[in-house]
């Protein structure tokens, strides 16, 4: 192979060109080792614009003129070659894959460039790698593979909200998300495109590269091109996989007889008519004994057993000629939750037409439409159902489970039993009460027009269109909260429609200049998009309780009616101004310039306009002379890049105080309620806003070793965001609590490597592997004027003691968790043996030894009673006593992956790690004391061999500072009754190490051979099997620690890394099909 | 060449004109502020946006109920120890972390907010000079002076804010002394005044803010002008020129009766009306807050206590009580008494049930009489209006001020007078009014003590109990005062001698049907009775369980009531002034700070 390439190399050099009679050659290309023919192929001549393209067999036909012609033979992913004609009239030409990846084309916005002519920082995943994977969804096939890029699914349930981060992220309160644009047209998630149709993925990270799209690059760019049409021969493919999920992990609760033992135990704390309460649904102590044969419901089971299988089919065909090409994709997804009645269907279809109407008019046209259906409520955010639900309700009935009890011959007693079963809240039950089902529908359609107006002038024009409709349906059952305290316990229901219309046009034109060694490139544009926004609300209460959720909202109307909002306004409205130009001298001198101009809706008059420039310098060190005899290294290039992007992701119309007309507890003149006008904005309105600018900065360096077998990219990048567009707090006695400002400064630091290594190529057997790792630092530069802010997680509400457990602080990270620092318990020897009396009963601490008091609201101080450190050294524990217990920021994070083939087989196993956070376990909290149950569960942890106990063998409760000292001797950890039933304390006990190694995927697939498919004219037929979240390795005693989920429906940015009632996320079991005719 | 020229000619043409239409910022569904404040009909829309913050929990169920214990009339349990909550406050054990303290203050600068946005706003509007623009503008004046009032209550001198907040404005307010605050909210309302309408003109009556109300409002108003309040050294003084501000006082009150008087409604139908929604305009109720069905936490928090059944009625989750000692303090012929407090509640099948001597409910609010709207559910929500002000706190305020100003002459005697007449039945005037009112005219101070007292039995269980005592500066003996009463009261129960021994030690009650039958209410029967459910009597254990025999001292109830509170002779000030929440001092950047010990 080296051979052949030094061989048409040097007929490179020597030929010259010389103009005769043409006459054809023809030829048949195929792939290096294999016998597979190769489509698409561009054969020209070198030296001249004659050109044509291999069909779907391979074959060419070009006319030379001489018989020291020579043709190029290139094609994306191969090495392109030069082969001299000679006096042959036919030639078999192969052509080997590339394992550098430095022709790769990049999509970097309103054009594209070839991976080594880059100046800024990118990451980018073709579709090769997104094929082998199974996935329903684009952004989960991004997790762990793109240096610098966070992807966290904020839980495991099904079409669960995805979080991804650019390099950390400038912003501090405003929407982090980088920008998303598919095919060209901006939009606000890539939930609707079927990861199936996607080409290619590239992010962009630096200010070089994002400068392009200004207004709302700051965060990186997302670009998805979805897969086009190739012309020559017709394809079909089909490609189908069904998986099953399971829940990969259960937390231990406790078992029915330590279940009951410990309810005993708390009775008996408190006092004898808890016991005869107790004893009543329970049975007496002696006979507790019998439940250690009993096997109690396991609700984690039931709540999140459901092993529902989810399938996913994909046809697609791609036809065509070489003017006029088209291709046509229908996917189809259903995925079931774990958790009985979630589940969700997308049906994606997607046109692409590429035609060219005349010589230099090209038309293209693309449109998709999507429909979504997602059902659940799931069981963080607004559900009523929670995850501690299957951890706390309690796992036995008591006597009740023993015995019937006849409704009809009801005594006074066995009423008190009906009660008492009726007080079990099925959670089962309350998740068919607990019912959402969203409905989405999403057309796009863009049409582009190109124009070569000349050789070197290409002028394009695209507009688009995108149109969305949303149907929420919420309905709460009799069991539900919501119905409880605002609905009389009847059913109620709500119906939100949205719906969005946003268009865009964009002009750009072009200018290509190759002279010598100079090669120019100037493109300018502009570019509009307008919309308008409008929804309804609707919600009727007292329904009849036995009518299923389907038939209310069929008629809503046998309700009574309690509101009906409806709202109509503008869109993200934008305009445009950019331009870019890059320059290449020798190939070795690059310079990339570029400017935006943007106007946005959201500032007031005079605000609206922000410039966006960057530039980028690259060497590309490889090419110079003094490298080409450096055998070892192919591939050279430095880059380094400077430049500002905007964000303008706030809210519309908070430059200027407007007034909605509201329904929110009103005033009830008349006993009517009144609708008011009100702010339409909570936070205060400010004149003064402007673009929020992040500056960065990136050093860069792609290298490619041993012929491009090992590749790789190493980039540095320090960004600064200032003029934070930052909800910040403001004195509450001005009305409002918080005020939209450009203020403070935040920036992230940050090391990113990734490594692509060819390790074995040969015809039978492919051996390859990828590695990325990023390290970000971000940090908080400057605030509001104060150097610290609290926030609350919320997590619990008002319950939580001390509720402000997060802090911002100047000079440190988001995401730092505030509390108590857990100190292990009070031991027999905190306690003053001699002061302490048993009638009555009064424990004494030491002197030295910091007093709790009452402060955790559990039962009185006593040995074993948790303890928390005394900070400030007062003696006693207040809310001064905490500290910063914990970060929610990694270190690092990344992945790394192998990928083989040998024959008809292939492998391919992908790792995902994350390091050095800390997470907020609301569960070691919650679930190890009583939070608002009777008669609750709690984890295993808390079993008698392990807690602080207070009765001993006979039941009897021992005081006694000395008997309590032998009955403990074992004891390692508090009693749960440490806390009152609805005052929970974040203590750092709840603050776990959140890193992991994840085995996120494991495929096997064989294709069969093409000898026996090609019978039934098929070219490909693989099967496969994969498995997803097939291993974790982590320290965290949770579900699962990639986690971010609170009580808010959505991902919270100030509080990251709280782990409360998030769905947890399962392992499935895949098995496909792909086919291709 | 010319096809590009032409091509980009055309492109700049239609990108100037679409640029400039897709950057207008226009809002179908939102409306500026010079429409709304254009027309009446959108300016009203705009302050029912200020009444409207009336109806969230920070008003309904903190500070208008929880926020005035604990009094001598007003008592709300409190537990062993802090919970960092209502009871805290209750028992003046309040930390700056306290979430109440929070809620209630962010609320009540809220509605300042919003009141001044309307201010200006009617101000700014060509039709400002219309009756009902200027009616309008008093009753935010007057919501404005409410929470001002609420906030100077609870925390002393605290940022004074008369503008709407606009981007820009200086952020970081100091404290302004209370006595400036109200010499402004006094003054404002003495020029508002005169262009507010009466009740009986308006659409909505007692439920908006009226003129009646608003002159009630400056005499209010002037009281706490002229009244102690505590300082942050923990003294209680008052400022050298309260006698003018008894002055202005008493003007309003007198203004009020000679111009407009009003009927005091019977006093047990008075508080049906409230509990069935029935408005009337002159009679005893100058101004209530408006609660539509659904709304409102009157009759949930506080009221006769309901046990969640069977009925229609839903359920109550009592906070607020009286004091055992408050109880006891009524004449018991008073008609007042009966439905002020209640001694029973209703369990799950709407039976009556004693309650303890320590939850003595407030029998003027009551879900029952809702006519059965409610539903078996429901808790909250009742849809109960509240009442801020009646007619008889005019009269009252009307004889304090005449008392404070020119001893108890026949003016202040008078306004006395038509109080008690109502709150007895005419056939006892002479005894109960007559010469009640004759034994306890013989000086100012005497006059003052029976209008301490004539105040408590006329208003328990509205709330303006702990405000009084503070501007009478005689928070901590009557403080002092109840705990003696509860221990003595307990003490004599259990010796059977003493000057509380003649009181019910145990309460003796029969069924009959859904309803309790008591033997004697207020004091011991001379035989007790044969205590035997089945034949006869069933007892509840009454003052005697004030006292605890076990340890042979004060009650837990007792110890526990009151615990921030140390004198035992009552003479040092309650510290009733709350600590302002901790994210408020920080949020303030160092500017505010809590005083008074905190």
């Amino acid at each position: 192979m080296k051979q052949k390439f030094s061989l048409s190399l040097i007929l490179v050099f020597c030929s010259f060109i010389l103009w005769a009679q043409g006459r054809k050659v023809t030829g048949t290309v195929t792939k290096d080792g294999t016998s597979e023919a190769l489509s698409s192929v561009t054969v020209s001549l070198k030296g001249s614009t004659t050109s044509t393209a291999t069909n779907s067999l391979g074959q060419f036909t070009i006319t030379v003129p001489a018989n020291n012609s020579v043709l190029i033979f290139s094609s994306v992913g191969y090495r392109s070659s030069s082969v001299a004609v000679g006096a042959k009239t036919t030639l078999d030409i192969t052509l080997s894959q590339e394992s550098s990846t430095l022709n790769d084309v990049v999509v970097i916005g309103y054009g594209t460039a070839r991976k080594k002519d880059l100046t800024g920082a990118t990451a980018s995943m073709a579709a090769g790698t997104l094929e082998k994977i199974p996935l329903s969804s684009a952004a989960e096939a991004m997790t762990g593979r793109l240096a610098g890029v966070s992807v966290t699914t904020t839980d495991g349930a099904p079409g669960a909200e995805i979080v991804i981060r650019v390099r950390g992220g400038g912003s501090v309160t405003q929407d982090n998300s980088p920008l998303y644009i598919v095919d060209g047209f901006p939009l606000g998630s890539i939930n609707d495109i079927a990861p199936s149709d996607i080409a290619s993925i590239d992010i962009l990270k630096d200010a070089s590269s994002t400068a392009i799209y200004g207004a709302r690059g700051a965060n990186g760019v997302v670009i998805i091109t979805t897969k086009s049409a190739k012309g020559g021969k017709t394809t079909i493919s089909l490609n189908s996989f069904a998986q099953n999920r399971s829940l990969p992990k259960k937390l231990e609760v406790l078992s029915p007889y330590e279940f009951v033992l410990s309810q005993y135990e708390y009775a008996r704390i408190r006092s004898q008519a808890e016991v005869d309460n107790f004893s009543k649904y329970f049975g007496v102590y002696d006979d507790l004994e019998l439940y250690k044969s009993q096997k109690g419901t396991d609700w984690q089971k039931e709540l999140f057993g459901n092993n529902g299988g989810s399938q996913q089919h994909n046809f697609s065909i791609t036809s065509g000629t070489d003017k006029s090409k088209m291709s046509f994709s229908l996917s189809n997804n259903q995925d079931q939750g774990i958790q009985p009645g979630s589940g969700y269907e997308r049906t994606y279809m997607n046109f692409k037409l590429n035609q060219e109407l005349y010589k230099n008019l090209k038309f293209d046209l693309t449109s998709r439409y999507t429909n979504t259906d997602v059902l659940g409520a799931g069981t963080s955010g607004g559900s009523s159902v929670r995850i501690g639900d299957g951890i706390t309700t309690r796992p036995v009935n008591g006597i009740a489970d023993q015995i019937e009890f006849d409704p009809l011959n009801a005594g006074a007693t066995s009423d008190e039993y009906e009660q008492f079963i009726k007080s079990l809240v099925s959670p089962t039950e309350l998740t068919k009460q607990d019912y959402r089902k969203v409905l989405t529908k999403a057309f796009n359609m863009n049409a582009a027009v190109s124009w070569s107006i000349n050789k070197s002038l290409v002028y394009r024009s695209e507009f688009g269109l995108d149109l969305s409709w949303a149907n929420n349906r919420r309905y709460y059952g009799p069991l539900t909260g919501e119905s409880r305290t605002n609905g009389n316990s009847l059913p109620l229901g709500e119906i939100r429609n949205s719906s969005s219309q946003r268009y865009r046009w964009a002009n750009t034109l072009t200018y290509v200049l190759k002279t010598g060694e100079h090669d120019l490139n100037l493109m300018g544009g502009q570019e509009v998009i307008s919309g308008k926004l409008a929804n309804d609300y609707t919600r009727s209460e007292n329904f009849d309780a036995n009518l299923p959720p389907e038939k209310m909202f069929g008629n809503m109307a046998l309700g009574i009616l309690d509101r009906f909002e409806t709202y109509e306004g503008p869109a993200d409205n934008l305009a445009s101004f950019f331009g870019r130009a890059n320059y290449q001298f020798k190939e070795k001198y690059l310079l990339t310039l570029t400017a935006r101009y943007d106007g946005s809706l959201k500032f007031a008059p005079g605000k609206q306009w922000g410039l966006f420039p960057a530039a980028a310098v690259a060497w590309r060190v490889s090419q110079e002379d003094f490298m080409k005899d450096i055998d070892v290294i192919s591939d050279f290039k430095l880059r380094f890049s400077y430049g500002a992007s905007g964000n303008n992701r706030i809210g519309n119309d908070q430059f200027r105080r407007t007034f909605s007309i509201q329904t929110n507890r009103p005033i009830g003149f008349g006993d009517v309620n009144q609708a008011y006008w009100g702010a339409a904005s909570s936070i205060l309105v400010n004149p003064d806003l402007k673009w929020e600018t992040t500056v960065t900065r990136n050093l860069g360096l792609d290298f490619g070793l041993w012929r491009n077998r090992l590749s790789g990219t190493v980039d540095v990048y320090y960004n600064t965001t200032k003029d934070l567009l930052v909800q910040s707090a403001i004195p509450s006695y001005l009305g409002y609590s918080s005020q939209m400002r450009n203020i403070g400064q935040t920036s992230n630091k940050g090391v990113e490597l990734s490594l692509n290594a060819s390790i074995v190529s040969k015809k039978d057997f492919q051996l390859s592997a990828n590695f990325n790792i990023g390290f970000n630092r971000s940090r908080i530069d400057a605030l509001d004027g104060v150097n610290e802010q609290p926030f609350n997680s919320n997590w619990a509400g008002t319950d939580l003691k001390s509720q402000d457990d997060y802090k911002l602080i100047v000079g440190r990270t988001v995401g730092l968790m505030y509390g108590y620092v857990t100190d292990g318990f009070y031991t027999v020897d905190d306690f003053d043996a001699n002061a302490t009396t048993y009638a009555p009963l009064k424990y004494v601490l030491n002197k030295g030894v910091a007093d709790i008091q009452s402060f955790m609201g559990g039962i009185a101080l006593r040995p074993g009673l948790l303890k928390l450190k005394d900070l400030n050294g007062d003696g006693i524990i207040t809310a001064d006593d905490r500290q910063i217990i914990g970060t929610a920021q990694p270190k690092f994070q990344g992945g790394f992956g192998l990928n083989t083939t040998y024959k008809g087989f292939d492998f391919s196993a992908f790792f995902n790690f994350v390091s050095g956070n800390d997470i907020y376990n609301t569960g070691r909290v919650s679930f190890d004391m009583n939070y608002r149950t009777t008669y609750g569960n709690m984890l295993d942890r808390m079993n008698s061999s392990n807690r602080f106990k207070y009765i001993d063998e006979s039941g009897a409760l021992v005081t006694n500072l000395e008997q309590l000292r032998t009955l403990n001797a074992n004891a390692n950890i508090w009693t749960p009754f440490s806390m009152g039933n609805a005052s929970p304390v974040f203590h750092s006990d709840a603050v776990e190490d959140g890193s992991f190694l994840r085995l996120n995927n494991l495929t096997l697939g064989y294709s069969l051979p093409k000898l026996l498919i090609s019978k039934v004219r098929m070219t490909r037929l693989r099967v496969y099997a994969t498995v997803f979240n097939a291993f974790l390795w982590t320290k965290y005693t949770g579900y699962d620690p990639e986690v971010s989920a609170t009580r808010n429906s959505s991902y919270t940015a100030l509080t990251p890394g709280v782990d409360y009632s998030a769905y947890p996320k399962s392992r499935t079991f895949t098995a496909g099909i792909n086919v291709t005719f | 060449m010319k096809r590009i020229i032409i091509l980009s000619l055309t492109i700049i043409t239609l990108v100037s004109v679409s640029c400039k239409k897709i950057l207008e910022p226009e809002t179908p569904s939102a409306f500026t502020e010079d429409y709304i404040f254009s027309n009446e009909t959108d300016a009203k829309k705009a302050v029912n946006g200020v009444y409207a913050l009336f109806n969230g929990d920070p008003y309904t169920s903190r500070v208008s109920t929880n926020f005035a214990g604990n009094t001598d009339v007003e008592a709300g349990g409190v537990a062993a120890s802090p919970d960092n909550n209502r009871r805290d406050i209750w028992s003046f054990e309040a930390t700056p972390t306290n979430p109440d303290l929070l809620t209630v203050w962010n609320t009540a600068y809220n509605a300042i907010n919003r009141a001044n946005e309307c201010i200006d706003g009617i101000k700014a509007s060509p039709i400002a000079n219309t009756p009902a623009m200027k009616q309008l503008s008093g009753e935010c004046k007057v919501l404005r002076a409410i929470w001002y009032q609420i906030l100077f209550n609870h925390w002393g001198d605290v940022p004074f804010k008369i503008t709407p907040t606009k981007a820009g404005d200086d952020f970081y307010l100091p404290k302004t002394g209370r006595d400036s605050i109200m010499t402004f909210l006094i003054d404002d309302l003495i020029a508002a005044e005169a262009d507010m309408q009466w009740a009986v003109n308006l659409d909505f009556g007692v439920e908006r803010i009226n003129r009646e109300f608003t002159m009630g409002m400056i005499a209010r108003l002037s009281l706490f002008r002229g009244g102690y309040w505590l300082y942050p050294d923990l003294t209680m003084k008052r400022k050298d020129d309260y006698l003018k501000y008894y002055t202005i006082a008493n003007s309003y009150c007198k203004k009020l009766v000679d111009s407009k008087p009003h009927n005091l409604t019977p006093f047990a139908q008075l508080f049906e009306n409230i509990n069935k929604s029935v408005k009337n305009s002159n009679e005893d109720v100058l101004f209530e807050v408006a609660f539509a069905p659904g709304a409102g936490d009157v009759g949930w928090n506080i009221g006769i206590g309901v046990s969640a059944g069977t009925h229609n009625f839903g359920s109550t989750s009592i906070a607020m009580v009286f004091a055992p000692n408050y109880y006891h303090s009524f004449d018991t012929t008073d008609l007042r008494l009966p439905v002020t407090c209640s001694i029973i509640s209703y369990d799950a099948n709407l039976l009556q049930q004693p309650v303890a001597v320590t939850a003595i409910s407030m029998g003027k609010w009551n879900r029952l009489l809702r006519n059965g709207n409610l539903g078996a559910s429901t808790s909250k929500g009742t849809g109960v209006n509240w009442p801020l002000m009646r007619y008889s706190d005019v009269l009252l305020m009307l004889a304090e001020t005449e008392n404070e100003l020119n001893g108890p002459n026949a003016v202040a005697k008078d306004a006395l007078r038509k109080v008690r007449q109502r709150a007895f039945a005419s056939t006892q005037w002479d005894t109960k009014v007559e010469n009640y009112i004759s034994t306890v005219s013989g000086g100012k101070i005497d006059f003052f003590n029976a209008i301490v007292n004539e105040r408590a039995w006329e208003f328990g269980g509205e709330f303006i109990r702990k405000y009084d005592l503070a501007r009478w500066n005689i928070y901590g003996k009557k403080v002092a005062e109840s705990i003696n009463t509860f221990n003595a009261m307990g003490q004599d129960a259990i010796a059977g001698v003493g000057t509380y021994s003649t009181l019910p030690d145990y309460l003796y009650y029969k069924r009959v049907g859904s309803n309790l039958e008591f033997l004697s209410k207020f004091s011991k029967p001379a035989v007790p009775p044969l205590v035997d459910p089945l034949l006869g009597y069933t007892r509840v254990s009454w003052t005697r369980s004030l006292w605890n025999t076990t340890t042979n001292s004060a009650a837990d109830y007792t110890l526990r009531q009151y615990r921030g509170y140390k004198d035992a002779t009552g003479v040092a000030p309650v510290k009733y002034i709350l600590p302002i929440h901790n994210s408020i001092i920080t949020s303030s950047l160092g500017v505010l700070k809590n005083d008074y010990g905190y």
